[in-house]
């Protein structure tokens, strides 16, 4: 086995019903590697993030991590391996602020607990004003201005910002995969560039982290990865450098019957 | 500005802050002293200007929150004394003393229903059961085997906990809202099985359950201070405000810390909390026991303070009148439950006339609050994290994020 390979995925599949979702998909990413899912609507690309952060369980197929298999474990463990993710639709706590949800991300290396909570208020002090530096930390890397909303609810931030928040969030596990679904969603071309931009910065400060992107926009696959995975009704059609995978004669059916003008 | 300013950190500040706590301490007593329904109306009208002034101009109800925030300790101390003095002003009549009691143990329940409830989003509508558990135990380890009422308090909360996590056991696999359906069984087969079973008395309950005596002291004798004679209910009164203190405390440094971001975001999204490392279940095992730990205390309480409890004092209704409090009074926050639990138990005892109507209007109270006011009087608050910091650790965060912004340059 090829030891820089980080995850991998053997013949994953999951059916809802009699829909094959994602079928025999073999996915393999290395250290520091950024890997572009692309593929059609309901190709099965937020289905295979559900299933790699334990969300879903395979109907068949293995998933590892780090040599070792992690089919069958709860998402909290997947988690604590070093998986993190983002959501295609947001689910932030939107009342909670923004610092909380952050800290949300450090949850599983605080040692922590009940007790500690009502009787050791100093040991919080300081555990807070540490994670706070980080907190902080992350959000700069985004925007200087988040740091000053720290203290505010979520909701009442704009949808850029809070994309921001949940990969920052990610970020506050400092995982060795992250998985990031459509960050860019709903966002103008600017802010879409900005947020790219932003990604590589992230990935270029914590060295070393492997990112799976799911995005429909090609121009930002083609700048941000390194190589790319093209979906299809589940199976895995294509794959290798942006321009071989958008040469590809399946890939281009795949796309030109409902959406050609993207490539 | 400048003058504001001074104004709040000066002596002046200070006497406003207790001007206020006055005034709402002098209205509490006034409602319960002054006979009759009319002050009752006068306070209302009294409420719904005060409520439309501080609207007009909010300024001055930030005022007064950042002149009880820079004065927070002055503030707590002038509260606790108040609190302390009442059984003086209303030595006089035992019966509100008596009430106010009530709504204490009401209060330390709901607290525990609140952490579950409010911060983690578990319905549990078996309060009453869990209060339930918790004054026959007390009872009759008291009864049975003589315990002194200083172990049958902890030993009613720590067994309406064990009874919790054996219920929680088959409802961890499920999902959604069948917690809500177990706990409505649960609640009447206790109250069926507390009806029917020989050795809790069925439905005759349990008699002459020993009121509280601390090493011969017994909390059954009127306080004589010379000046002043408080009635016997004083000792429980005190007893009871510790008690609130304890719980309340407790209940406060839950949601001020890693635990209390911890259950809030399980309360918003389970699936969001697991894929981020949250042991789901394990904490919802935990906060579901300890809740009902606090309402097993309170059921210990009272059983110690009446010495009668039978099947009718802990039924369903009482679970309704505990989650509509925690409804009421506001999810996930402390000082909305203390609100919620004066609102429902004093104000039903002053509308004595109403009584037979009182659910009634608990439900109308409760489906204007819903449709107005969903989040309840006093809402869920975002935690400040950078309050607990204080001065020092401030300093430090503004150099790391200026580090930040050096890296970022
Ligand atoms: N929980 C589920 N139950 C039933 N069917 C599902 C479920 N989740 C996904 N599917 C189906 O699986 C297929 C793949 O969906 P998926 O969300 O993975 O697509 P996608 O590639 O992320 O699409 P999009 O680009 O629209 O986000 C779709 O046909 C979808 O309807
Ligand atoms: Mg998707």
């Amino acid at each position: 086995m090829d030891n820089s390979r980080v995850f991998w995925t053997e013949d994953l599949s999951i059916a809802f019903g009699g829909l094959l979702a994602v079928d025999r998909v073999n996915l393999d990413i290395s250290r520091g590697e950024i890997l572009g899912l692309i593929g059609p609507n309901g190709s099965g690309k937020t289905t295979i993030f559900n299933l790699v952060t334990g969300i879903y369980t395979p109907s068949t197929g293995d998933f590892f991590f780090e040599g070792e298999s992690l089919l069958g474990k709860p998402a909290y463990q997947i988690a604590r391996k070093g998986i993190a993710r983002t959501f295609q639709i947001s689910r932030l706590c939107l009342d909670l602020s923004v610092l909380d949800n952050v800290f949300i991300g450090m949850h599983y290396r605080q040692k922590y607990w009940l007790v500690d909570a009502v009787f050791r208020r100093r040991l919080l002090a300081r555990e807070v004003s540490q994670a706070r530096d980080r907190a902080f930390s992350l959000l700069g890397v985004f925007n200087e201005e988040l740091v000053d909303l720290a203290g505010k609810p979520v909701g009442t931030l704009p949808q850029i910002d809070r994309r921001r928040v949940e990969i920052c969030r990610a970020m506050a596990m400092e995982p060795k995969l992250l998985l990031l679904d459509e960050p860019s969603a709903g966002m103008t071309p600017e802010e879409m560039t900005e947020l790219m931009q932003d990604i590589k910065k992230v990935q270029e400060e914590s060295e070393g982290i492997s990112i799976i992107i799911v995005e429909h926009d090609m121009t930002v696959i083609r700048s941000i990865s390194d190589r790319v995975v093209a979906l299809n009704y589940g199976r895995k059609i294509a794959e290798g450098t942006f321009e071989e995978v958008s040469d590809n004669a399946e890939v281009r059916e795949a796309y030109l019957g409902k959406r050609g003008h993207r490539l | 500005m400048d003058d504001q300013q001074r104004t709040l950190a000066g002596p002046w500040g200070i006497i406003i802050l207790l001007g206020v706590e006055l005034i709402i301490y002098v209205l509490f007593l006034a409602l319960l002293l002054v006979p009759g329904g009319e002050i009752l109306a006068a306070e209302a009208l009294l409420l719904v200007a005060a409520v439309f002034y501080f609207r007009r101009n909010p300024a001055l109800g930030a005022r007064i929150q950042q002149l009880f925030a820079a004065h927070a300790r002055i503030a707590w101390i002038g509260a606790v004394v108040l609190v302390l003095l009442i059984p003086f002003f209303i030595a006089s009549s035992p019966y509100w003393l008596f009430t106010i009691i009530i709504a204490g143990l009401f209060l330390t329940a709901c607290l525990g229903l609140n952490l579950q409830l409010g911060s983690s989003g578990m319905v549990n509508l078996a309060s009453a059961a869990f209060y339930a558990v918790g004054a026959y135990a007390a009872g009759l380890l008291a009864l049975g085997w003589g315990w002194p009422a200083w172990i049958t308090l902890p030993a009613g909360a720590v067994m309406a906990g064990l009874f919790s996590a054996l219920l929680f056991v088959p409802v961890l696999k499920t999902k959604g809202h069948y917690l809500a359906l177990v706990t409505i069984a649960f609640q009447f087969m206790v109250t069926i099985l507390l009806d029917n079973m020989e050795w809790t008395g069925g439905p005759q309950g349990l008699k002459n359950i020993p009121l509280f005596s601390v090493a011969g002291y017994s909390f059954n004798t009127a306080i004589n201070l010379g000046f002043i004679k408080l009635p016997a209910y004083a000792n429980f009164f005190y007893l009871m405000v510790l008690v609130v203190a304890v719980v309340g405390v407790a209940s406060q440094r839950i949601y001020s810390s890693w635990v209390g971001v911890t259950l809030s975001t399980i309360r918003d999204d389970e699936i969001a909390a697991q894929t981020f490392g949250v042991q789901v279940n394990r904490w919802k095992l935990v906060i579901f026991s300890l809740g009902n730990c606090f309402i097993g205390l309170a059921g210990a309480f009272y059983s110690h303070l009446v010495g009668f409890i039978s099947p009718p004092n802990f039924a369903f209704d009482k679970s309704l009148v505990m989650v509509s409090i925690v409804i009421l009074g506001g999810m996930d926050n402390v000082f909305g439950v203390i609100v919620g639990s004066l609102l429902l138990i004093i104000l039903p005892e002053k509308l004595r006339v109403v009584q037979d109507y009182r659910f009634l209007i608990y439900g109308l109270v409760l489906i204007i609050m819903l449709i107005f006011r969903p989040r309840g009087l006093v809402p869920f608050k975002a935690r400040d994290f950078l309050d607990l910091a204080g001065p020092v650790r401030r300093k430090r965060a503004a150099s790391a994020s200026s580090t930040v912004s050096e890296g970022g340059a």
